[in-house]
């Protein structure tokens, strides 16, 4: 079976069904090739095209300790985000799928408003919730007469607490997608069936919800992993991530090849995320018929 | 009859007490009183919309009623929670558990009550065995036929030997004669296990064939409870005539009555009706007004020359719908103006066709009055 793209266009009618539809795909087709594929190719060339007697980037990206400690303080960060969007997402996903229309529509809003505010406002705005001198230490030194405020910004802990804001609304929204699917009529059947609320829940709504969950988990995953904004502002010195260090390194010094090098490991790194979504999901399918 | 393992599966009352249901401002269900004896097979009809299925989810206790009781087995369980009133439950599309075997399935309502292993394994056969499902256990319900899950749905249900099992429109989804085999191995297996059965269903064939008794309901009432036949020829009142089978309506007016019978006038005369037949209040008196109800079936095209003593109408054909076994005619009424509709058994002796004049003999011994309808504001 191939699919023609370049197949004369005869009727407009033509254009509309079919295989000729795809003609409709060329424009994002095109952009994509040149704009993402053709640079990351470039990548990968200048990753490779090494000088003879110079060492392969690779090595040194695989070597030193300050690349795997970014990388790894990367892939640390994005799992605690991950793991933290879904305790806290799931249970929201859920308030929000059981309440009444009216109510979810508000709900719901709230969640995509604060999507809308955008990345920058919502991640100062936790300098002022958890500075030294923010509202949340001032309250907790007055309350259990603390000599210091407890440190919860510029580590990871404030990295962390910054990304899951931003990216609940997507886990959010992916959850509830999957929610909306499950048949109305299981859980009351459970509950016939002498199942109790919390059974109900465990054994027969939250398998339905699985290929939400990790499709969930893997886009704030893959999308954590490039986050440049929030460990900048929340992190502080310590907090160096993938794509800081990449700036630094191409932007900064113009050492493009080990910057090529390092983008590819973390371009590796999403596709091993997205591959294992795909397992997990594909087993999931396989139970399913 | 089988022998039942262990706990026996018999059936158990179900009293519906004054039960009143709002969703919102909407009122779902009003004044439901209902008593089923133990081991009988009451369907809830109704056409949508008229509260069957929220009676129907309040027994299940799938919903709280806002006033009213249920009691179960002679136990109040009107706030219990669904899982604790032991009550087998069939949905109209089944509710099977996508992600559980057939046989995980049928296994859930026993691991909720702790049995596992081996009896888990003898009830689960033995219930597979009963609505012929063997060989499908491993099977996941997604690879199963409409007719299959049904029997899934239905083994779940009693697997776990309820004493009352709830059916909601179990066979709106089946094609046509799929339904009507089910239909018997429904009835079959209420014989069989002697349990209590309510079964909504908006089709009156279903709820005529199968009950013992059928409460017929009309935005939110119960307007009427009885056996199939009571309801069918003796119907109380013009709703239940029209809405169970057809029924051809006749204003009367009562102009005298007996002990042995009601004298009623009509466009086509005096009519003479068994009192028994009569279910106008009991004050009524002379100038009563009424509705005989006339099915079909009671409606005789008589040969041209007829017996006088019988009463008999002259109508034109207005419609001719041959079915194979019988033909259903529309016919006008000369004297009333009233659309009748009557069928012939065996046709084939004389076609009539539209325009046609016929003469009808009316069996007034089959003829019921009932109320004229309130005219609702």
């Amino acid at each position: 079976m191939t699919i023609v793209l370049w197949r004369p266009v005869w009727s407009p009618s033509q254009i509309l069904v079919g295989n000729a539809s795809l003609v409709w795909l060329l424009p994002g087709l095109v952009a994509t090739a040149v704009l993402f594929a053709w640079p990351i190719i470039n990548l990968l060339i200048v990753s490779l095209d090494i000088p003879t007697g110079m060492k392969s980037p690779y090595l040194a990206v695989l070597s030193e300790p300050i690349y795997l400690r970014v990388i790894s303080n990367t892939a640390v960060s994005s799992l605690g985000t991950t793991i933290f969007c879904l305790l806290v997402g799931y249970p929201t996903a859920y308030a929000i799928h059981v309440l009444p229309p009216l109510w979810r529509m508000i709900v719901l809003s709230s969640v995509l408003f604060s999507y809308a505010v955008g990345t920058m406002p919502r991640v100062f705005s936790w300098i002022v919730l958890l500075g030294d001198r923010g509202l949340v230490n001032q309250a907790l030194m007055q309350a259990f007469d603390l000599g210091e405020p407890i440190q919860m910004l510029y580590n990871q802990k404030g990295v962390i607490i910054g990304m899951t804001h931003v990216m609940l609304p997507f886990m959010v929204l992916t959850l509830l997608g999957a929610m909306a699917r499950v048949p109305d009529r299981l859980v009351p059947a459970a509950r016939t069936l002498g199942a109790g609320p919390l059974r109900a829940f465990a054994l027969v709504f939250l398998p339905l919800t699985t290929p939400g969950i990790l499709a969930g988990m893997m886009m704030v995953f893959i999308y954590s992993l490039g986050f440049y904004v929030v460990p900048a502002v929340l992190g502080g010195a310590g907090q160096t991530t993938a794509v800081m260090i990449l700036r630094d390194l191409t932007l900064g010094q113009g050492r493009w090849a080990i910057g090529a090098a390092l983008s590819i490991t973390m371009i590796v790194i999403c596709v091993l995320g997205s591959a294992l979504y795909v397992a997990l999901a594909r087993i999931g399918e396989i139970e399913e018929h | 009859m089988h022998a039942s393992t262990g706990s026996s599966a018999r059936g158990a009352p179900v009293e519906v007490i004054g039960l009143r249901k709002l969703y919102g401002a909407v009122v779902a269900l009003q004044d439901a009183t209902l008593s089923i004896r133990a081991g009988e097979f009451v369907s809830l009809l109704g056409a949508s919309g008229s509260g069957k299925s929220t009676l129907l989810k309040l027994i299940a206790g799938l919903e709280q009623a806002n006033s009213g009781r249920i009691l179960l087995d002679g136990v109040d369980a009107t706030g219990l929670p669904s899982e604790r009133r032991g009550i087998g439950m069939v949905f109209q599309d089944y509710a099977l558990f996508p992600t559980m075997t057939v046989e995980g399935n049928i296994a859930f309502p026993l691991r909720m009550r702790g049995v596992r292993g081996d009896e888990a394994k003898t009830r689960i056969a033995r219930v597979a065995e009963m609505v012929g499902l063997g060989p499908l256990l491993a099977r996941k319900p997604s690879q199963l036929s409409g007719g299959q899950q049904q029997r899934v749905a239905i083994a779940r249900a009693i697997v776990f030997d309820p004493q009352i099992l709830l059916l909601d429109e179990p066979l709106s989804a089946l094609d046509k004669n799929l339904r009507e085999q089910t239909k018997g191995e429904i009835k079959a297996l209420h014989q069989r296990l002697g349990i209590t059965i309510v079964y909504v269903t908006h089709d009156q064939s279903e709820a005529l064939a199968m009950s013992d008794r059928i409460a017929v309901m009309d935005h939110g009432r119960i307007v009427d409870v009885d056996t199939s036949q009571a309801l069918y020829t003796r119907p109380r009142s013009s709703f239940i005539a029209q809405f169970l089978g057809q029924a051809n309506l006749l204003p009367v007016t009562v102009l005298d009555k007996s002990s042995e019978a009601f004298t009623v006038g009509s466009a086509w005369g005096q009519l003479s009706i068994r009192p028994e037949n009569v279910s106008l209040a009991p004050a009524a008196g002379r100038g009563e007004r009424g509705l005989a109800v006339l099915r079909p079936e009671h409606l005789r095209i008589a040969p041209t020359s007829t017996d006088d003593r019988k009463l008999c109408v002259r109508a034109t054909v207005t419609q001719a719908l041959y079915n194979g076994c019988e033909t259903l005619y529309r016919a006008t009424c000369n004297a009333s103006q009233l659309s009748l509709i009557l069928k012939e058994v065996q046709p084939g002796s004389r076609n009539y066709a539209i325009g046609d004049d016929m003469q009808i003999e009316v069996d007034q011994a089959h003829i019921v009055v009932v109320p004229e309808p309130r005219v609702s504001t």
